[in-house]
């Protein structure tokens, strides 16, 4: 045996120091700090459909001198707080891979879902179908041949109708991106896309297609831009509801930002350009009637917090304004609450389930959730993020996302 | 003891006095730089706070408190970790090659042995793969070291401690040594495949002269790209039909096959086509 | 009994054997005779399987050699097949461990014969030294046949001596020995059978014994005629 003691001792050392270090990293992964949103008043049943995600870092602050540290990120909801470190391998890949709403319908529908991207605003879901348009061949090198992807499912009879068409016209744009799918009550399936032109400014394109014949069947360019020149830049972006992008609706409302540039990049791109004035409007999917949105002014030049098929929602900072469609008027405000340490309260926001779920932003202390009733305004839970006993001092949490199930 | 054992023992012995002097010069670096970067921060400490009349808050304030990770991410740690991580690369090849080379041709005695051939070759990967797990272990064990040495010289109100788990997270060390054991066996057993097919690269240049040289390089080739064949998958079609943890495992797959591909290929040539 | 059936080989375009055969005997001293470069060496590292021939067959006892033959038959090359750096103790010892035919007896017996000192290392060994650490390490094990290859290349002559002795003592008495030499001075009167080897082909092979009673011709009468018609 004497002889093999290079053997025995590598294989010892090997053993013992890694058999060790995994077993006591098991351990130590439940040492970390737990989470928790502590009542100030209100009703905890509030927190139920509540996700915030956040990382925890120690000794991490950028822009000093000496210090260096590590972070690692959490969830905290209904069942607690869970640590990146404490899910598994697998659980991490399959997890994290792609977004929750994505891995949500991947569940739900896995045949359907194969091979799909994992962008949210490519499928639509409605209670009867679920839709998807994608544009493909545009990250193929060398293969300028964009065509669109086109794939609806049947719940009720689990068939799927799946189809590919040119992109019309498609030389002339350097890059198409689906910005938003619908379906109207003749099942005629709509695609939104903000198209670069070759020469020229973004375009919102809509095309329509036939499902039943798996055709295209209609195109329609929804805004280009008219009054762009030389020194002014157009940005075109559409207002989905930000609670859920797969949701359907009777209508487009899009966002048009003309900006005087400031610079521009040696191959003629703009890099920076200043604030300029923005002008919403709204397409009619049915109608294909197109009319801008006569705001109030103290809302024309605030984005939108949300929407549903009725109303739009803004966050002045003050307060939450909603703003019916077919109106055309403020039905509602509430009051923000305020605090006085800290004056404006600076708030991740979601509308969800006629609820307002605000989020401190950033690293205000104290950081804050209040739940408020949309209609009334009231307050129907306020807490304060706390960090359960601290392990090692000089730890802070940042939170990042909220999300309301 | 079989044959095997005995074979990897030898193997290990002949590269031993290196594979200390690398421990040696791994552990004297690193801890030469546990003091190095932690007085040269104490230093400014006292400068700032003895010389210029700032508290100690404030000190903090505006330079932040000292954490393991100022030593770990300087060359002082980074460097040996290179220095090793080169040496074994290299004895990858030099494990084989060091046998015909030289007036002693050692390969003779080896191809001599009345065992199966395979057992040369699956003796110096085993050989390889302990000598890398070794010096894992050893930095797990000096990393522990030269944190408590890190806070033995800085004081504890100017420095924010780290367990050695939230260390390893950090960067590359977290490749070196994974998260979880999971990730830990599906590393070094990518890093098995890696030996295994160098191994049968290099027992076709030696066994087919300098078109084994082509043969050989050819042969690494196809392995990288079966295993990048996914990813190839999508730049080529931008179609792509797997879902996260069935990419995972068609590439543990792949690995296998590549892996048992290469360790029969070397079988093969070894009681084949082997040339002394 | 080593049959060697018509082997060929080729080393790129060149044709180095091209149909050889001979058989060595258990209990003879096989002695493949020629030039430098003709094959001698390549027909060595065939029947240990330690390079690949074209075609033709070696039978070792009537089998292809596989792991187990490495007990019974042994090759001693003109070059030093042991670590750099280890002892002739250190390098008896790794014997000792992989070879079940390993006789310490008679390596102890063979180090004595030889003088030599088992705690020097094989690298500052003379050259002589060296080729008897190699014979050595050969002859301790208890196996039925025994490769040489140019025993006798740039030795002094006291090492020669030294090592022909060995052939006709009860340390090779037995065996098979098949010796390869490019000359055959030192070791004529010890072999039993010679195989004369040009152009990659087997040009004569006699029984010395045979020729020199029947004929009264030595070996080197024999490959005068062959060589020199």
């Amino acid at each position: 045996m004497g002889r093999y003691w290079r053997l025995i001792a590598v294989v010892v050392v090997v053993v013992l120091t890694i058999g060790m270090f995994y077993i006591q990293s098991a351990v130590a992964a439940n040492e970390l700090p737990n989470i928790t949103v502590e009542k100030v008043s209100g009703n905890e049943k509030e927190l139920e459909p509540v996700t915030i995600s956040g990382s925890y870092s120690v000794g991490n602050s950028s822009g000093k001198k000496f210090i260096h540290g590590v972070s690692e990120s959490f969830i905290v909801d209904a069942e607690g707080t869970t640590y990146s470190s404490e899910q598994s391998f697998f659980e991490r890949i399959e997890n994290n891979f792609y977004p929750q709403r994505i891995n949500q319908l991947q569940e739900e529908y896995r045949g359907f879902m194969r091979g799909k991207s994992g962008r949210i605003p490519s499928f639509l879901e409605t209670e009867k179908r679920i839709a998807y348009a994608n544009i493909i061949n545009q990250t193929v090198p060398g293969k300028g041949n964009i065509e669109f992807d086109i794939a609806v499912l049947n719940k009720e009879n689990e068939e799927t109708t799946s189809f590919t068409v040119p992109v019309p016209n498609r030389a002339m744009y350097h890059q198409v991106y689906v910005e938003d799918v619908q379906i109207t009550d003749n099942k005629e399936l709509q695609v939104i896309t903000r198209n670069s032109p070759r020469n020229g400014m973004e375009e919102l394109h809509l095309y329509r297609f036939d499902i039943e014949n798996e055709d295209i069947i209609g195109e329609d360019t929804v805004v280009k831009p008219e009054n762009q020149n030389e020194n002014m830049n157009a940005r075109i972006s559409s207002a989905e509801s930000n609670s859920d992008l797969t949701a359907s609706f009777d209508d487009v409302i899009f966002k048009k930002t003309i900006e005087p540039i400031v610079k521009r990049s040696k191959q003629g791109r703009v890099t920076e350009s200043a604030a300029g004035e923005q002008e919403y409007s709204i397409y009619n999917l049915e109608t294909g009637e197109k009319r801008p949105l006569e705001l109030p002014k103290e809302l024309s030049d605030q984005e939108i917090l949300d929407r549903d098929n009725r109303s739009l929602y803004f966050n002045t900072g003050q307060q939450i304004v909603q703003y019916d469609l077919e109106s055309e008027q403020v039905t509602n405000q509430i009051e923000l609450p305020s605090y006085e340490e800290e004056g404006k309260f600076e708030a991740m926001t979601h509308i969800a389930d006629s609820k307002v779920y605000m989020l401190t932003r950033d690293q205000q202390s104290p950081q804050r959730l209040i739940v408020l009733g949309l209609e009334t305004g009231d307050i129907l839970f306020e807490g304060e993020i706390k960090l359960g006993e601290a392990v090692e001092k000089g730890e802070t949490i940042n939170l990042y996302d909220l999300a309301v199930q | 003891m079989n044959r095997f054992i005995k074979l990897v023992n030898f193997e290990l012995s002949r590269f031993m006095k290196i594979y200390i002097a690398l421990i040696v010069l791994t552990g004297l670096i690193q801890l030469t730089g546990v003091f190095v970067t932690a007085n040269s921060f104490m230093a400014e400490a006292d400068r700032m706070i003895y010389e210029q009349g700032m508290s100690q808050a404030q000190f903090i304030e505006q330079y932040g408190a000292m954490t393991f990770l100022n030593f770990a991410k300087s060359l002082w740690f980074v460097g040996p970790i290179a220095i090793c991580a080169a040496a074994l690369l290299f004895y990858v090849f030099m494990i084989w090659y060091r046998d015909w080379f030289g007036k002693n041709t050692f390969i003779y005695r080896l191809l001599m042995l009345p065992t199966a051939r395979l057992n040369v070759f699956l003796a110096k990967a085993a050989s390889i793969m302990l000598m890398v797990l070794g010096l894992v272990s050893i930095q797990l064990i000096l990393l522990t070291l030269e944190n408590a040495v890190f806070k033995w010289i800085v004081p504890v109100d100017l420095r924010v401690d780290m367990t050695l788990g939230q260390i390893v997270k950090w960067d590359y060390l977290s490749i070196i040594i994974p998260q979880t054991f999971t990730e830990f066996i599906l590393y070094y057993g990518a890093g098995f495949m890696f030996v295994s097919v160098m191994f049968t690269a290099l027992l076709i240049e030696r066994s087919f002269g300098w078109k084994g040289l082509l043969l050989g390089a050819g042969y690494t080739a196809i392995a990288a790209l079966v295993m990048l064949s996914p990813l190839l998958m999508i730049a080529f079609t931008g179609q792509y039909d797997l879902y996260p943890l069935e990419t995972l495992g068609l590439e543990i797959g792949l690995g296998i096959v590549i892996t048992a591909v290469s360790v029969w290929m070397g079988h093969y040539l070894l009681t084949k086509k082997i040339t002394v | 009994m080593i049959e060697v059936n018509d082997i060929k080989k080729k080393f790129g375009r060149k044709k180095v054997l091209k149909g050889v055969s001979f058989t060595a005997e258990k209990g003879e001293i096989t002695c493949v005779i020629g030039i430098n470069g003709v094959g001698k060496t390549t027909i060595l590292n065939a029947i240990m399987n330690l390079t690949p021939i074209n075609a033709g067959q070696i039978l070792i006892n009537g089998e292809t050699i596989n792991k187990h033959s490495y007990e019974k038959i042994t090759f001693i090359p003109d070059a030093i097949i042991m670590q750099p750096g280890m002892t002739i103790k250190a390098s008896m010892q790794f014997m000792a461990d992989f070879y079940t035919s390993w006789n310490q007896a008679r390596a102890t017996e063979l180090l004595g014969f030889f003088k030599l000192d088992e705690n020097e290392k094989i690298n500052n060994l003379s050259k002589g030294n060296r080729a008897k650490v190699n014979l050595l390490l050969g002859l301790a094990l208890d196996v039925d046949y025994l490769l040489m290859d140019e025993p006798f290349s740039g030795i002094d002559i006291f090492s020669r001596e030294q090592i022909a002795e060995v052939f006709t003592s009860h340390l090779v008495e037995d065996r098979g020995v098949i010796i390869t030499t490019h000359e055959i001075n030192d070791i004529e009167h010890l072999i039993d059978k010679a195989v004369l080897l040009d152009g990659g082909k087997v040009l004569k092979q006699f029984n010395s014994e045979e020729v020199r009673e029947e004929e009264g011709k030595s070996v080197v009468d024999v490959m005068r005629e062959v060589y020199q018609p």
